[in-house]
């Protein structure tokens, strides 16, 4: 088994890319969706 | 005074990026597509590593003749006849419309060609020998199918041809280029001199900018 | 709080308040995952690499909730019409397609160190990568019309079109990769688990469920009020430079 042999080092570095592409991703997204719902509510509020 | 003809190409190829900004079809559509295609093809033929290995970097170019022009034909770049008449009476210099939309489906196909490769060397487990060289071939193939698919557009434009028209005009002219681009990474692969083959890229570009810019305005005329 | 309106008088967007627990509970189920996958104990093969499955496994278990529950509002839209089923359904494809390939991209990595290989053409990961472009294709198919309506009828097709499919897609592939040898490599699922990492693989599965509705309740706000938007530009009577143009009339007089 490729683990097995894997320094403890160098098994951190697959773990924090893992976690860092998953947080970083939901992340962005909840921003993307929070900045355009304010933008929405803008848009609503100054037009209608 | 009327603009330059860079101004006026430059200007073609930032509303094109534009629309395609606007509208997505390219990151949405035509992408996704190409992917789906790169997923099917080892379902087909069995997903034995050896023998994916083998034809990953022929299926890769394949999808991006046959899926990749249909970049440089979306939606956003057909016009309808009044739109076309309208450019015409602007005294828009057609040659500059062409290259001007040229440049917009290099950058789009570049882009493509990346997105793509890298899903290809993911499924294929492609192994990256002479990688120094694969921007440069990228860069090559994008300018020359973007070249071909923008003139085949514009040969067609107007016309009541289907949307897999522009595609089947495209797939056996894109033949030089395929040949040139798997070559090319066969040569890489083999540790090959592949310069001969860089060079028929480089004249295949050559040809389809004089072939587009010396057609543009007689296809006008004619639309 | 309001997931979104059903019939009757939209709420007015001017006086209700944006409610923000969502956002609180989705950073809470964020800290608790992080500190519960840290605090466990690693595994005895895989060690520390086997902190991965608290990211991966939850990402993909609520990849098929979520498009489970787009299925189900398609049909709901369909049999009751009404515009908060087509927001249900559209929120949770999003969701759902950013899910999964969170799943395939945390997958891959999981792959690359565990077994040196990024991708390997087993049942499970073909499914969940055909999934993906069947719901990227439903997203793509939203983007495409403009008309309400019209686009709410078409995705819950879709939608429900999936539903039929995905089973077919499911044995299909399955069945397939029976007749080959499947490749001798430890999958996920059937690494031996000690009781505080299955606490602890259900306790992330938890915290994302929760970060999973948080992210619908905001995503389905959001899109009741682009609908709003949408149709109040529609029904707006903008003058028209037309306007000022009047017909000519046979004898002159207008």
């Amino acid at each position: 088994m490729i683990f097995a042999q894997m320094p403890v080092a160098e098994q951190w570095n697959w773990v924090g890319l893992a976690y860092g592409v998953t947080y970083i991703t939901l992340v962005v997204y909840a921003a993307s969706v929070a900045s355009r719902i304010s933008k929405a509510r803008r848009n609503l509020r100054g037009e209608s | 005074m009327t603009p330059s003809f860079f101004s006026q190409a430059s200007a073609i190829t930032r509303r094109d990026l534009m629309r395609e900004r606007r509208s997505g079809e390219v990151l949405w559509v035509t992408l996704p597509f190409g992917a789906v295609a790169l997923l099917l093809i080892p379902i087909a033929i069995g997903v034995d590593t050896p023998t994916l290995k083998d034809v990953g970097v022929g299926m890769f170019w394949v999808v991006i003749m046959l899926f990749g022009v249909l970049v440089a034909v979306r939606r956003t770049t057909t016009a309808n006849q009044a739109e076309r008449d309208m450019v015409a009476l602007t005294g828009l210099d057609p040659a500059a419309s062409y290259v001007g939309s040229a440049l917009a489906n290099f950058v789009l196909l570049l882009a493509y060609e990346v997105v793509l490769g890298a899903l290809t060397v993911v499924l294929y487990d492609i192994e990256m020998t002479g990688f120094a060289w694969f921007p440069l071939i990228l860069i090559l193939v994008a300018a020359g199918l973007a070249l071909l698919g923008t003139l085949a557009g514009a040969i067609v434009a107007g016309g009541t041809g289907t949307s897999a028209l522009v595609p089947f005009i495209v797939a056996p002219l894109s033949v030089p280029l395929l040949i040139a681009a798997t070559q090319s990474f066969e040569g890489l692969r083999l540790g090959h001199s592949i310069l001969t083959w860089v060079l028929m890229l480089v004249v295949i570009v050559l040809v389809l900018a004089i072939a587009g810019v010396l057609t543009a305005r007689p296809l006008q005329e004619t639309s | 709080m309001t997931i979104g309106t059903t019939t009757g008088a939209e709420s007015d967007p001017r006086q209700s308040k944006p409610s923000l627990w969502p956002w609180y509970a989705m950073g809470v189920a964020g800290v608790v995952t992080l500190i519960a996958s840290f605090v466990v104990p690693p595994d005895a093969i895989q060690e520390q690499l086997s902190r991965i499955l608290y990211v991966h496994v939850p990402a993909a278990w609520l990849a098929y909730l979520a498009f489970s529950i787009t299925m189900l509002a398609s049909a709901m839209y369909l049999w009751k019409k009404s515009m908060t089923w087509d927001r249900i359904a559209a929120s949770s494809a999003e969701i759902g397609v950013l899910l999964t390939g969170l799943t395939l991209a945390v997958g891959m990595i999981w792959g690359k160190s565990t077994w040196g290989v990024w991708w390997t053409w087993d049942a499970r990961l073909t499914l969940t990568a055909i999934m993906f472009f069947v719901y990227l294709g439903y997203l793509a198919l939203r983007r495409s019309t403009d008309n309400l309506e019209a686009r709410a009828r078409r995705s819950a097709i879709l939608g429900v079109l999936a539903v039929v499919q995905v089973p077919l897609v499911h044995f299909s592939v399955i069945w397939w990769r029976g007749l080959h040898q499947t490749p001798s490599l430890a999958k996920p699922a059937s690494v031996d688990m000690d009781t505080e990492m299955v606490i602890t693989l259900f306790l992330a599965v938890a915290m994302f469920t929760v970060m999973y509705v948080s992210m619908m309740t905001k995503r389905v706000e959001l899109a009741r009020l682009e609908d709003e938007l949408l149709e109040r530009d529609d029904s707006a009577d903008l003058p028209v430079a037309g306007d000022a143009v009047v017909a000519p009339t046979l004898g002159g007089e207008s």
